[in-house]
């Protein structure tokens, strides 16, 4: 971890065209974590976080403007070296966790592996797994957790390769107030570290984070 | 964590879908590899059953071969040695020779070494007239059968025949054709006058339709002594000439070798006859095989023409069935396409995910079908996988070719899933939720 590694979206607007009607997603929007900072992106659904989180993250293209990750300018590497750069410097968080229904907890920490050279993998996932309370469930598949522990699971492994950046969507959207406060916790304590966290939310109390922004209808509010 | 170990816990947890496709496959295979097999199969049962069809052929023409010898024996000599200024138009028209040839000349035959002729028999014969009964006939005199020594197979122990072919007339015994035995009423055992002596008919030919009707047979001395030939002979006669009817002019040469100054008459009908009824037999039993031959070879040709249409729909439809099944492969693993793409994971990686799957479909499928075509299709011709034969249809290149082929048409038809697996869009996925 880099204390260089930051986010950096600038003027990045994104548009569809569906049916002949003009969708705004996002437009001119610009925001900038710096490593070691928390920001939360806070607005009603439909107002272009996921947008945001997706085109900072190197997975949509925006129309106009730049993402700039750890002093690389995302868009202009060719996709095969933006997926590899991504699955180094970025990490993902969802909504849904998307783990692996066929690979034990401690596979999908691992999962990343399969692209990427991960040094001391075993005992960096067996660690990530143990600071999230998850050391005695290493073998389980995911169907046997519940769905906080899901979500710590799909952390570490969004963290596994100690990516500068961890981009966030609605990470707590399906959980209870006390898995949300696990979640946040751990967010927390990656910043710290040095970290760069972007979460995207609509309900969440926001007192507390370094920077929180405002979405509306694809712009940010002033 | 390797992407084999992903490929195989997915195949595990989605064992279902696998299976499928590989029963697909083993069922496209064995369908294929069944009708190739039936076809080799049919092939080595038709070269089974020309076989056993020219075997049975051959036995049936040496069994026929043993009917004509018996048939000839009865139907009379096949070659006659006349001397050489023997006219054949006296022959003709007289009914028996006229230039006569020393009596030894029928020992000098047998020791002589001849091949070709089996039984030979010295005649005298006279066309005159019977005086007691005032009717003309052919007095034929033979003297019983001059064993040939270069066969001694045929000899006893006495250096006499063993079978022969005709018994030596007893003293005081005649024989008579048919036509004399018709018009003179005589029967086996009755006794008649000829040239003042008593003698008993001993045997009446039956109806032959030439001169032996109107033949008389006594023993050969009898003959010289009422026409005062001692020592002579006008004839010899060679019953079961192993000649056939084409290389006849050899057996001439050769009896010419041992007595120059005779002439060799052949009873041509008989001859060719025996000549054309093997022939015949020998074109009917061929004909038989070929007609066999011929059917096996047409069914052959449909079951082929058939194969060849079958195995293009089986392959084509084995093909659209695994394209149908990874692409649903592809549509329910999307969220996991999704986020192995978003931890960094290429889109070679993905497709090569799909596309090992089908892989190993084709070749678990083309392994199980090989298998079970060869048996099943082997087993559809009778031919049991415990016989011998059954090792003759196996085919390295069969194999081969489907357990590379195999694999290869699965990777064809899943490589568009594979692709569309590969394009998922993680952006798209993700966002849903
Ligand atoms: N592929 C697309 N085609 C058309 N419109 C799209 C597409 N993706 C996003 N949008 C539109 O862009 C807008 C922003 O969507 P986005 O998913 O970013 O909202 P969001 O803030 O994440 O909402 P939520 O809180 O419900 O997740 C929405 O109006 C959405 O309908
Ligand atoms: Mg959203």
């Amino acid at each position: 971890m880099t204390q260089t590694a930051a986010l950096h979206v600038q003027e990045v607007s994104k548009y569809y065209d569906r049916n002949g009607r003009h969708i705004t997603a996002m437009e001119n929007v610009s925001v900038e974590v710096k490593a070691g900072t928390f920001m939360v992106i806070r607005g009603p659904s439909g107002s272009g976080k996921s947008t945001l989180l997706l085109a900072a993250g190197g997975l949509l293209r925006p129309d106009t403007g730049k993402v700039m990750v750890g002093g690389e300018d995302l868009y202009a590497l060719s996709p095969d070296r933006r997926t590899v750069f991504r699955g180094k410097n970025i990490g993902f968080v969802f909504q849904q966790f998307y783990l692996v229904p066929y690979l034990t907890v401690l596979e999908n920490v691992k999962m990343p592996g399969i692209a990427l050279e991960i040094q001391g993998l075993n005992e960096r996932a067996a660690e990530l797994l143990g600071r999230f309370q998850l050391s005695e469930r290493l073998e389980h598949f995911p169907s046997e957790l519940s769905i906080g522990e899901r979500q710590r699971v799909a952390l570490a492994r969004a963290l596994i390769a100690k990516p500068g950046v961890l981009l966030a969507d609605e990470p707590t959207g399906n959980l209870d107030v006390d898995n949300e406060k696990i979640i946040v916790d751990c967010l927390w304590e990656y910043a710290q570290n040095g970290g760069a966290v972007l979460m995207a939310t609509h309900g969440l109390r926001t007192d507390g984070f370094d920077d929180v922004v405002e979405l509306e209808g694809g712009r940010l509010k002033p | 964590m390797s992407i084999w170990s992903i490929i195989r816990k997915e195949v595990r947890y989605n064992l279902g879908n696998f299976v499928i496709g590989l029963v697909c496959i083993a069922m496209a295979l064995g369908i294929v590899v069944g009708a190739i097999t039936l076809l080799s199969a049919h092939d080595i049962k038709t070269e089974r059953l020309v076989e056993a069809k020219e075997r049975e052929t051959r036995e049936a023409m040496t069994k026929l071969e043993d009917d004509y010898r018996l048939m000839m024996r009865d139907m009379g000599h096949n070659v006659l040695v006349l001397h050489e200024e023997q006219s054949i138009e006296d022959l003709r028209m007289r009914g028996a020779p006229d230039t006569y040839m020393p009596e030894e000349y029928v020992f000098e035959l047998s020791t002589g070494g001849i091949e070709n002729l089996n039984h030979l028999f010295p005649i005298l014969q006279e066309r005159a007239t019977w005086p007691e009964m005032e009717r003309e006939v052919i007095f034929s005199g033979t003297m019983g059968q001059v064993p040939n020594f270069e066969k001694p197979q045929f000899l006893n122990d006495e250096g006499r025949y063993r079978n022969p072919i005709r018994e030596t007339l007893q003293e005081g015994a005649i024989e008579v054709g048919f036509e004399i035995a018709r018009v003179e009423d005589l029967s086996v055992g009755d006794t008649v006058t000829l040239f003042d002596e008593e003698f008993t008919i001993h045997r009446v030919h039956s109806r032959k339709g030439n001169e032996d009707d109107v033949t008389v047979w006594a023993s050969l001395d009898k003959v010289q002594e009422w026409f005062d030939r001692e020592g002579q002979i006008n004839g010899i006669l060679a019953l079961e000439c192993v000649c056939d009817f084409e290389s006849f002019g050899m057996v001439e040469e050769e009896v010419r070798q041992i007595l120059a100054d005779t002439q060799v008459l052949e009873f041509g009908t008989i001859l060719r006859a025996r000549f054309e009824a093997r022939a015949r037999a020998d074109e009917m039993h061929q004909s038989a095989v070929q007609q066999e031959q011929a059917y096996r070879e047409q069914l052959g040709a449909q079951r082929a023409g058939l194969v060849r249409i079958m195995v293009p729909v089986v392959l084509l439809g084995a093909a659209v069935w695994i394209f149908f099944l990874i692409l649903n492969n592809v549509k329910e693993r999307q969220g996991e396409i999704a986020i192995m793409r978003t931890v960094g994971v290429g889109q070679g990686k993905i497709m090569g995910i799909f596309l090992v799957k089908a892989a190993l479909m084709g070749v678990a499928g083309a392994l199980i079908g090989y298998l079970a075509g060869m048996i099943g299709g082997a087993a559809w011709e009778g031919i049991p996988i415990w016989q011998a034969e059954f090792g003759r249809l196996i085919s390295p290149a069969l194999a081969g070719l489907v357990l590379i082929g195999a694999p290869v048409l699965a990777i064809i038809a899943g490589w568009i899933p594979a692709m569309k697996a590969a394009q998922v869009d993680p952006a798209v996925i993700l966002r849903e939720e």
